[in-house]
């Protein structure tokens, strides 16, 4: 069948008798198939490689689908299969939510200027955001003991529009329990971890914590982190040469760019690593693809990159001058060299009490446990305070705002309860306290390194709750 | 299958929780565990220096005698040779997912006589207590004997976020007294503390 135009047109059935038209260019290409957008709808279609009928194909994928259906999912953004193809194609239906594009489109730095093309997706914090949620999910997984995969640039896709961080797994027929992944699955070249490549050793939650290293290094920096400066600086002639280097590097056998001894494989190119991966995400990339490129039991795990994205997502600000995104502890703007503006810091702590205390034991002691996360709020500007921040068990949507705290950049806050508990704003001298009612907001007056306010995210100062200090920022310069 | 997807779940959260340990400042920590897996309760590991402790895989059993493990954790904590009386909280740290079993695999709730013996022992008070829920399917009644077990609700850990259980050890050194109107005050704002994190 050819449309108008000469664009050959691939129709295929589903077992609803759905006749379904896909768009010619794929979604994303994985280890064992492509995913394809249905033309004017919200549906896609995975087809397994190798269009022809196989029926022992189709029964594999059937059983497969069957599982998955099985497994516990709920109130995760994964593609579910909704139907499956019929001969004389191999494959399924999935609904999208939105117009989406593969999470590849944000880790892959065209040539030449990267700047613009980096802000225009969505600078370091929306990828902070986007990584942050994706960690979630695999960490989430992998606590119901469910492994992923096959993970990939294409197969998790992420808001089209940049002001948006939505984020779906598709091409899910590779999720399985972890003691049932028996099927020896490699992976998509340079994102499977070492150990696939050997037939002993089967997917795993520290197999899918290696490509998520992978991918959420390529999605900060732009660029591979086992391909050095080696890759773009060869003769475009010597074809044998570079194969040789694609293979080694999507084997693991270089070592990685930024190894702690090895030098041969150094990068110079891509977005600069110290402006986007803090330190806490350089030692899970030392970790990742040192001691843990052979030895997975020695490599972090989701919860490891989970905890660390979303404490660095928290900790960036915009610049005003260029509109970049930056990590607050920055003197100057990376991107365009202004002096770093002044902003809101909120510290979240943990604060503690002792329920099971006793008379013969000491005396009542609230203490406060720094949970390392911080609330940012440029001059201006509002941020949410998320379910997830400071938290051990976020029930329900951890993306979930419980607060929002904005800042003119002068002398007043504004903290706004969204409901549905109550809190409280106290301030730390003198005997200013607020309750703040669900769908209520104050304004208190703040004034750099002289007005610290603390705001107790609970309706009862006694039973243990998270606590944000709020102080203002300002560099001298 | 279920069974088997929660050792997975268990491997890795004691794994994960083991290098978070290692790599934490609030000084040195001693990490012992106690599994009970298998038709008895265990010591899995010995007390140790968090740097020098290796997680070694557990192997999946159906029965949950945690009955035992909290007679165990009592004598492990009472024994000065395994633990040196120290100034700083032991945390108990509880990873289940909430089933506890005799030693013939029925359920059985003998468990509650030995955690009252646990917490009534001189070292067992003294004791903070954490979670970690393990597995998508804890039923309510599962859930209350975690809930029994922790020192309040917010102490109960879902296994995505244990990693952040390391952060707790930091109590010890970051305790503030409370002032006359029982509010409290935060240690003072540093903004060299956050260049440190770049």
């Amino acid at each position: 069948m050819t449309a108008l135009g000469g664009t050959p047109e691939l129709v295929v059935r589903d077992d609803r008798g759905r006749a379904l038209v896909l768009e010619s260019i794929p979604l994303g290409r994985g280890g064992q198939g492509r995913v394809h957008r249905v033309r004017n709808s919200r549906l896609a279609v995975k087809l397994i490689d190798g269009v022809r009928w196989r029926p022992d194909l189709a029964d594999d994928l059937m059983a497969r689908l069957r599982s998955i259906n099985r497994l516990p999912l709920d109130g995760l953004p994964l593609s579910r299969p909704v139907a499956h193809l019929v001969e004389p194609h191999v494959g399924y239906v999935m609904e999208l939510l939105e117009s989406v594009v593969p999470l590849g489109e944000l880790a892959s730095a065209p040539t030449g200027e990267l700047s613009g093309w980096y802000l225009d997706s969505g600078g370091l914090a929306r990828r902070l955001r986007v990584l942050t949620k994706l960690a979630w999910v695999l960490s989430t997984l992998h606590g119901r003991g469910i492994v992923y995969g096959d993970l990939s640039p294409t197969n998790v896709v992420v808001s089209a529009r940049p002001e948006q961080d939505h984020l779906w797994l598709i091409d899910t027929d590779n999720l399985s329990f972890q003691a049932d992944a028996a099927r020896h699955i490699a992976g998509t070249p340079g994102y499977g971890a070492p150990e696939l490549a050997s037939a002993k050793a089967s997917l795993s939650t520290l197999s899918d914590a290696f490509a998520f290293a992978v991918l959420a290094f390529k999605t900060l920096v732009g660029l591979h982190p086992f391909r050095g400066d080696q890759f773009f600086d060869e003769d475009d002639d010597d074809y044998t040469r570079l194969e040789q280097l694609n293979e080694s590097a999507a084997a693991f056998r270089l070592p990685w760019v930024d190894h702690s001894s090895e030098t041969s494989n150094r990068l110079s190119y891509g977005i600069p690593r110290n402006w986007v991966l803090d330190a806490a995400l350089r030692r899970l990339c030392r970790e990742t693809f040192e001691e843990g490129l052979r030895s997975p039991r020695n490599r972090p795990g989701m919860s490891a990159w989970y905890a660390a994205l979303s404490r660095a997502a928290d900790a960036t600000h915009a610049c005003p001058n260029c509109q970049h995104t930056f990590y607050v502890g920055n003197r100057a703007c990376p991107w365009c060299g202004i002096p770093a503006p002044s902003v809101l810091v909120g510290r979240v702590f943990a604060q503690l009490t002792r329920p099971d205390f006793s008379a013969d034991d000491d005396r009542y002691e609230p203490a406060l446990v720094d949970t390392r996360d911080l609330v940012v709020v440029e001059a201006g500007g509002w941020t949410p305070i998320l379910s997830r921040v400071g938290h051990l068990a976020a029930r329900g949507d951890p993306f979930e705002p419980v607060a929002n705290v904005g800042w003119d950049g002068g002398d007043r806050m504004s903290v706004h309860n969204p409901g549905p508990r109550s809190f409280h704003l106290v301030a730390q001298e003198g005997r200013n306290r607020r309750r703040l009612m669900a769908g209520e907001r104050v304004d208190v007056l703040v004034r750099p390194g002289s007005t610290t306010w603390l705001l107790h995210l609970t309706d009862q100062l006694t039973a243990p709750h998270r606590l944000a200090v709020f102080d203002v920022h300002a560099w001298k310069h | 299958m279920g069974e088997w997807g929660k050792i997975d779940i268990l491997n890795s959260s004691m794994a994960t929780m083991f290098r978070a340990f290692a790599g934490e400042q609030a000084g040195q920590i001693l990490v012992g565990v106690i599994t009970f897996g298998g038709t008895v309760a265990q010591v899995h590991v010995r007390p140790t220096p968090a740097a020098d402790a290796r997680w070694n895989a557990m192997t999946p059993s159906g029965v949950t005698p945690m009955d035992q493990a909290f007679d165990l954790a009592r004598e492990l904590l009472e024994d000065e040779t395994a633990i040196p009386r120290r100034r700083s909280r032991p945390w108990l740290i509880l990873c289940s997912d909430g089933h506890p079993t005799g030693p013939d695999g029925y359920a059985s709730d003998a468990w509650q006589g030995a955690l009252d013996r646990l917490l009534s022992s001189p070292q067992g008070r003294r004791a903070r207590r954490l979670a970690v829920s393990i597995g998508p399917d804890v039923t309510a009644e599962a859930r209350a004997v975690l809930a029994a077990f922790v020192s309040d609700q917010a102490y109960l850990v879902d296994a995505e976020n244990v990693e952040r259980v390391s952060q707790f050890f930091e109590w010890a050194t970051h305790t503030v007294t409370s002032d006359v109107g029982g509010g409290i005050r935060a240690p003072s704002f540093d903004p060299s503390d956050l260049a440190d994190r770049l």
